[in-house]
């Protein structure tokens, strides 16, 4: 990148009533060089004049005479750098004006010049320098209000010198409203800590660090704030995350050892039971008999509502694992029946299989589905009068449903909606001795047929049995369905 | 030589002394022999010189766990093919995996039903007396 001030022609403003000088000054900067001068000048002879000319041109350094008829000593600097605070002025005085020289300096003048001394070397270098100078000071300005960090001045008495737009935007608040304010924050050089600051009902978050500065001669500090707000918030959103999984970890542990916990004495109890029941501890008379299969009823009910218990929490907290494979859902459908075939010993209701379909491939968690099949039908057998049917159909080329209908005494319509809710239990069968259900089988099936993109929904009247009904979605592919898995007992 | 013997030997291995007692007068009463450890490094030690042929296994146990006893156990060549059900009441969701990668051949959830864990049980000490009678090394 080649120099741009050698390259340009610089266009300097020259303010100055005697007209010997500005020849002079013109003489100098060699514009008599015609079309190839570097210095292109123009004039005005009173600061109306020039202010006229700054209006309505751009310039590059402005050479001001500070007795004008218009103006007199420092006013007319004053006046120009508030018109154009970015132009570099080079003030010109005479032989024994050098102090208001270094006082204009102080005002924002880039330099001085002696009049009675200048040749033209003094005066290209002094405009070189000058341009140099307000370059310079515009690139570190412009740096620091492009800052994304709020950097603000302040005096040893705690009153806001200089404040820049990121400061500014950290506090919500136009400049006038925090400079020559007090700074509402103690500072001390070397400090780092966190600040916090209501603005516009959001409450914002900065690290403030704070560096000893001299400004105009006196000491202050240099207070720079990083917002930190975004990065707060990130991070307590991280400690909610954080927090709400370990809960959820806690929960899981918790059911998990409460499950271990019911579950061991339980087990020791109920073959405790069966043994008893077995003979293995000797022959029982016949009300010993009776009592000791009192006892391991309940305790198998026990076992159920335990598992169903556990088994609700963890479909329900979204932990569960499900595994979907192709599932051949007729042949699972007949071990589900031939299995309940086999409990019902009394062979009081007659189970019939129907399959009218020829591919029941499904793709589903198999443990899962059978679940939701030894559910169903522990159900229908539960509530069914003489018989229970299942079958095997297909209403959609992407659906294979299952359907399970007792001839028990059905539903009535008002309770049909919260069949599937927790701990609901509708026409409980009466009496002592009966197979009590816990509330939570169909939950479980709603929640399972849900979780493998399934449906199940139910169908009954008073008086003329109950029809459920479930689809699950069929197996697209052609890898063989699963082997039969040795589920978990007791279930 | 456990060939020689007239009772099928099967070694429990449960911390749950109660569980263990139980469980032992309930596979005694199904005619078959029994022997009991308190831990996993108690299992392996009568494993080794009782040479069981079956085992059933819990999970969580001190000194060394079921996971822990089915590895060490399935290091040693001559318990590569010996039947080991696990009862456990610790219920996850990849369980089956888990025991099928400790090379046990079931898995039953405590409180397990006895029928099926006795058939379990004949079932799989008849076809490993099977794999030892036809395939001689």
């Amino acid at each position: 990148m080649g120099n741009p001030i050698a390259e340009q022609r610089i266009k300097v403003l020259l303010i100055e009533d005697d007209p010997d000088c500005v020849l002079l000054v013109s003489l100098h900067l060699g514009e008599a060089c015609g079309p190839n001068a570097r210095y292109v000048i123009q004039s005005a002879e009173t600061l109306a004049g020039a202010r006229e000319l700054l209006s309505s041109q751009d310039f590059d350094v402005v050479l001001l005479d500070l007795m004008l008829p218009d103006s007199q000593g420092l006013d007319g600097l004053a006046a120009l750098r508030r018109q154009a605070p970015d132009l570099p002025v080079v003030v010109m005085t005479n032989l024994n004006d050098e102090e208001v020289g270094l006082q204009a300096i102080e005002q924002g003048a880039q330099d001085f010049l002696v009049k009675q001394k200048i040749d033209a070397l003094v005066l290209k270098r002094a405009i070189g320098y000058a341009r140099e100078r307000s370059h310079l000071l515009s690139q570190f300005e412009g740096i620091i209000e492009g800052s994304a960090e709020g950097m603000l001045v302040v005096e040893r008495t705690g009153r806001v010198l200089y404040v820049n737009p990121a400061a500014l935007s950290f506090f919500g608040q136009k400049r006038d409203e925090l400079l020559n304010r007090s700074f509402d924050f103690p500072l001390s050089p070397g400090t780092r800590r966190e600040i916090r600051w209501k603005c516009n009902d959001a409450e914002k978050v900065g690290e403030l660090r704070v560096a000893a500065l001299e400004w105009r001669k006196d000491e202050a500090f240099l207070a720079s704030i990083h917002d930190i707000t975004e990065l707060r918030k990130f991070e307590q959103l991280k400690a909610e995350i954080k927090e709400r999984r370990r809960i959820d970890e806690l929960k899981d542990e918790f059911l998990s050892t409460v499950s271990h916990e019911l579950r061991s004495p339980l087990t020791v109890i109920k073959a405790v039971v069966v043994n008893l029941w077995e003979g293995l501890a000797g022959p029982m008379s016949g009300p010993q008999n009776e009592l000791v299969k009192i006892a391991v009823r309940n305790v198998e009910r026990l076992a159920r509502i335990i598992n169903n218990v556990l088994d609700i929490s963890r479909l329900e907290s979204g932990h569960a694992q499900v595994c979907p494979a192709p599932v051949d859902l007729a042949r699972l459908v007949k071990e589900t029946v031939d299995g309940a075939r086999l409990v019902n010993t009394q062979g009081r209701i007659s189970v019939n299989l129907q399959s009218r379909e020829e591919a029941t491939l499904v793709f589903a968690d198999p443990d899962m589905l059978s679940q939701v099949l030894h559910n169903l039908l522990d159900n229908a057998m539960r509530f069914a009068k003489s018989k229970v049917e299942v079958s095997v159909s297909a209403p959609t080329p992407d659906q294979v449903q299952v359907t399970v209908i007792d001839d028990g005494p059905g539903i009535p319509k008002e309770r049909l909606p919260e069949l599937f809710d927790k701990f609901v239990q509708v026409n409980r069968p009466k009496g002592g001795s009966g197979y009590k259900g816990t509330g939570l089988g169909l939950a479980i099936c709603h929640e399972i047929l849900r979780l493998n993109e399934g449906r199940i929904w139910v169908e009954s009247e008073p008086g003329s049995g109950t029809r459920f009904h479930f689809v699950v979605p069929r197996h697209v592919g052609t890898a063989a369905p699963q082997a039969f898995t040795h589920g978990k007992s007791s279930k | 030589m456990e060939n020689h013997r007239n009772k099928k030997l099967i070694l429990i291995i449960d911390d749950e002394a109660d569980l263990a007692v139980v469980l032992a007068q309930l596979i005694a009463g199904a005619g078959f022999g029994v022997v009991v450890a308190s831990d996993g490094v108690d299992g392996l030690e009568k494993a080794k010189s009782l040479r069981p042929d079956a085992v059933i296994l819990d999970v969580a146990m001190p000194k060394l766990d079921g996971w822990g006893f089915c590895e060490r156990f399935r290091s040693d060549p001559s318990f590569k093919r010996t039947p080991v059900i696990i009862l456990t009441a610790w219920l996850s969701d990849d369980l089956t995996r888990k025991a099928n990668a400790a090379g046990a051949n079931g898995i039953m959830l405590k409180p397990y039903d006895e029928k099926k864990l006795i058939g379990r049980l004949r079932e799989l000490c008849e076809s490993a007396s099977h794999n030892l009678a036809g395939g001689k090394r």
